[in-house]
């Protein structure tokens, strides 16, 4: 396994497996931060060992983000589909905690108990979503973690 | 004084070497990029046009709480994305659009891409303030995402570079 897929499992799994965890997955809530760090952390990892360059690599860093998506999308939906299996409904505990502190949460479209191909077509979202917003996580993460060659004079 | 030749400086950037053609953010596959983006604020703002706008929203909710009280309205129906992400996108698309023609602040930008953290400050500020407004949500959304935006931009000269590349070695 190369490096570059090395850093992509870990970062997507790791922050897959947290947004479809009770509690963790709220900081999902704040723009996909969970989604998004996934790609950050992987481009981290890919970043963390190259020598100072003059071009930022952010073509890999958008691999690698998308990768990270792919993987983390993938380890979301298995880790909620494990989850639900244990009785455990994110959406509706969330919209619980949310009413605790005043928000009233839409109940309309998430209260719906969706069919089969609905489910389907939700968990192929997660993954798409996923690739979307760890992308942009790994050309953010290039942008944070590239060290810049110094100038020759 | 010598005018500088930002896109000059761009190309420099983006490629790191020196002697290389002359090249911008201006490249083919932004329109696809583009296009993907307004695909994405049209799912945003279908609600209200739709027969079925549970369904849309059901199908975003992994990516926005969508509380209505939260949401833009139109024809009184809420769009499928809060103010905040609203404005992110926004932003992000209005990126995708103006980065290309905007040479001289894109060349600072990539330059020192850890400057785009700092425009997500306003947002952090706005959201961990109790006393924010649906402006001022959506604008700190716009503002955050709107630099980000290069660098996907920036990811497809570099695609295309070498893709240019590798084209011109098999051919050589």
């Amino acid at each position: 396994m190369n490096e570059k897929m090395k850093a992509a499992l870990i970062g997507g799994v790791s922050f897959g497996i947290a947004s479809a965890l009770p509690y963790l997955s709220y900081v999902n809530g704040i723009c996909c931060s969970l989604y998004i760090g996934g790609g950050v952390l992987a481009a981290y990892l890919i970043m963390k060992d190259v020598p100072p360059q003059a071009r930022a690599p952010y073509k890999d860093g958008a691999v690698v983000g998308v990768l990270a998506g792919l993987f983390g999308g993938v380890a979301a939906v298995i880790t909620s589909l494990v989850a639900k299996a244990l009785g455990y409904d994110p959406a509706a505990e969330m919209a619980a905690t949310m009413q605790q502190f005043g928000i009233p949460m839409p109940t309309e479209g998430l209260g719906v108990d969706p069919t089969a191909g609905m489910q389907l077509l939700g968990f192929v979202m997660t993954i798409v979503f996923d690739a979307i917003f760890a992308t942009l996580g790994g050309l953010v993460g290039v942008a944070i973690f590239h060290k810049k060659e110094a100038k020759a004079d | 004084m010598q005018p500088v030749d930002y896109r000059r400086a761009l190309s420099h950037t983006l490629l790191g070497v020196d002697g290389e053609p002359l090249t911008d953010l201006r490249t083919r596959w932004r329109w696809l990029l583009l296009a993907a983006c307004v695909c994405w604020l049209g799912f945003v703002f279908a609600p209200p046009f739709v027969s079925d706008p549970d369904l849309l929203r059901w199908l975003l909710h992994p990516v926005c709480h969508q509380i209505p009280e939260r949401s833009f309205h139109l024809l009184g129906e809420p769009i499928a994305a809060c103010h905040r992400c609203t404005g992110l996108y926004v932003g992000f698309t209005l990126g995708v659009l103006l980065w290309p023609w905007i040479p001289r602040l894109a060349t600072k930008l990539t330059t020192n891409p850890r400057w785009v953290g700092l425009f997500f400050v306003p947002l952090l500020v706005d959201w961990a303030v109790t006393v924010n407004t649906p402006a001022s949500r959506f604008a700190t959304g716009v503002v955050a995402s709107f630099p980000v935006a290069v660098l996907p931009l920036v990811a497809l000269v570099q695609w295309a570079g070498s893709n240019k590349q590798c084209k011109q070695e098999g051919v050589t």
